[in-house]
């Protein structure tokens, strides 16, 4: 195998794993193959670009394709923005996307029950509306806890509260289960 | 009592119907520090709360927290023993790696965010022939340019040093039809200093 195969080699060993473990966590919030192949595409350049051994490619930490990663992706982000463009929002599925064939009349109720717990949101106290927020956004309680930092409980506790809050918000606005499902 | 599946539906709803205003949005920069759970903690929640309120934001957020979580999920399969070898090698070799560094190996490279389109051709679905040839703008104080071209596997195909600012590759080399191919040009000016602009991308179509 000559220098240049065995570093090929050596670097699709090192990002198929890495990738591979980023897209099924990025997958179940829309993440984009897109978006991870221009990343990795970019770590493999600069790595590339680094010329080490294929020895010294196999013996990276993870935590150092992390950094490269990260920094890429940085730079991809600064682009997108630059250009005031933003493909990732053309290609990231939506769970919220309104259906074609939903009546008018019903997607109107829809948008304003929507825009009701929107403003019930926006009114709950500083502590508990990001965690709330992130819930509501699709993230798992142990996802939310790992973001930022916190116990199991401490996240369990301030959701809950945050949540009563909410419902009990909506509740003195007339919508309860009846109204939003 | 509302389902928590109905709140999160019409959080989405609200979500995807609010207009975003990037002028209020953070830089990228700090997103990627709640993600690391870097600063205060009050500052982080603040920070959340904006970037689940704002879906341009989100997505961002989720594809630095894509690869943090990643690199947390390959590291724990990493076993004590490796662990210790691993801990060996960074103090054994600590400086080696240091200069190993892409970004300490190679002069500075500054990514050329804001260049207008700096690469010319080949772009979007062209035919093999025009695969072949690369036509870019010049930098700028450019003495070379190394010319890269990946396929969607992230396998580098072509990476060729020019002083030009055209280049074609061996017909030896061959581009699957249908496929998708990125590219991009590093330039490299006289004191050492590098600019790589945004990539490129093309299809090779079918005849």
């Amino acid at each position: 195998m000559s220098p240049h195969d065995a570093l090929s080699a050596a670097l699709d060993a090192l990002l198929a794993r890495y990738s591979g473990l980023v897209r099924r966590v990025g997958f179940r919030h829309g993440l984009s193959d897109a978006d991870v192949d221009e990343v990795m595409q970019e770590v493999r350049l600069r790595l590339w670009h680094a010329r080490p051994e294929s020895e010294k490619i196999r013996e990276l930490s993870s935590s150092y394709v992390y950094q490269t990663a990260s920094s890429a992706a940085l730079d991809l982000l600064r682009r997108r923005r630059a250009r005031r463009e933003d493909s990732l929002e053309d290609i990231v599925s939506d769970t919220a996307n309104v259906t074609v064939s939903e009546a008018a009349d019903t997607a109107l109720e829809h948008s304003e029950l929507a825009a009701e717990v929107w403003r019930a949101v926006e009114a709950l106290i500083e502590s508990r509306r990001p965690v709330v927020r992130m819930y509501l956004a699709g993230y798992a309680r142990e996802e939310i806890a790992a973001v930022l930092g916190w116990s199991e409980a401490k996240t369990r506790n301030l959701l809950y509260r945050g949540l009563a809050d909410l419902r009990d918000a909506l509740g003195a606005r007339g919508i309860t289960a009846g109204s939003i499902s | 009592m509302i389902a928590d599946a109905s709140l999160r539906a019409a959080y989405g709803r609200a979500l995807a119907e609010r207009e975003g205003r990037r002028a209020d949005c953070p830089a990228p920069d700090a997103i990627a520090a709640l993600v690391e759970q870097r600063g205060d903690e009050t500052a982080r929640l603040r920070m959340l709360d904006h970037v689940m309120a704002c879906d341009r934001c989100r997505k961002e957020f989720e594809l630095l927290r894509a690869l943090r979580e990643g690199e947390r999920q390959s590291r724990r399969h990493f076993s004590p023993a490796w662990g210790a070898l691993a801990a060996a090698i960074v103090i054994t070799i600590g400086g080696t790696l240091v200069w190993r560094a892409p970004w300490r190996d190679t002069p500075d490279v500054i990514r050329g965010g804001g260049d207008s389109a700096p690469l010319i051709a080949p772009r979007g679905d062209v035919d093999l022939p025009a695969a072949r040839a690369y036509t870019w703008h010049a930098t700028a104080g450019a003495t070379t340019y190394i010319l890269d071209v990946t396929d969607t596997s992230g396998a580098v195909r072509v990476h060729l040093v020019t002083s030009d600012t055209t280049a074609t590759t061996p017909a030896s080399l061959s581009f699957v039809v249908g496929g998708a191919y990125v590219w991009t040009v590093t330039a490299t000016r006289t004191d050492g200093s590098q600019t790589r602009v945004a990539p490129a991308r093309f299809v090779i179509r079918s005849r």
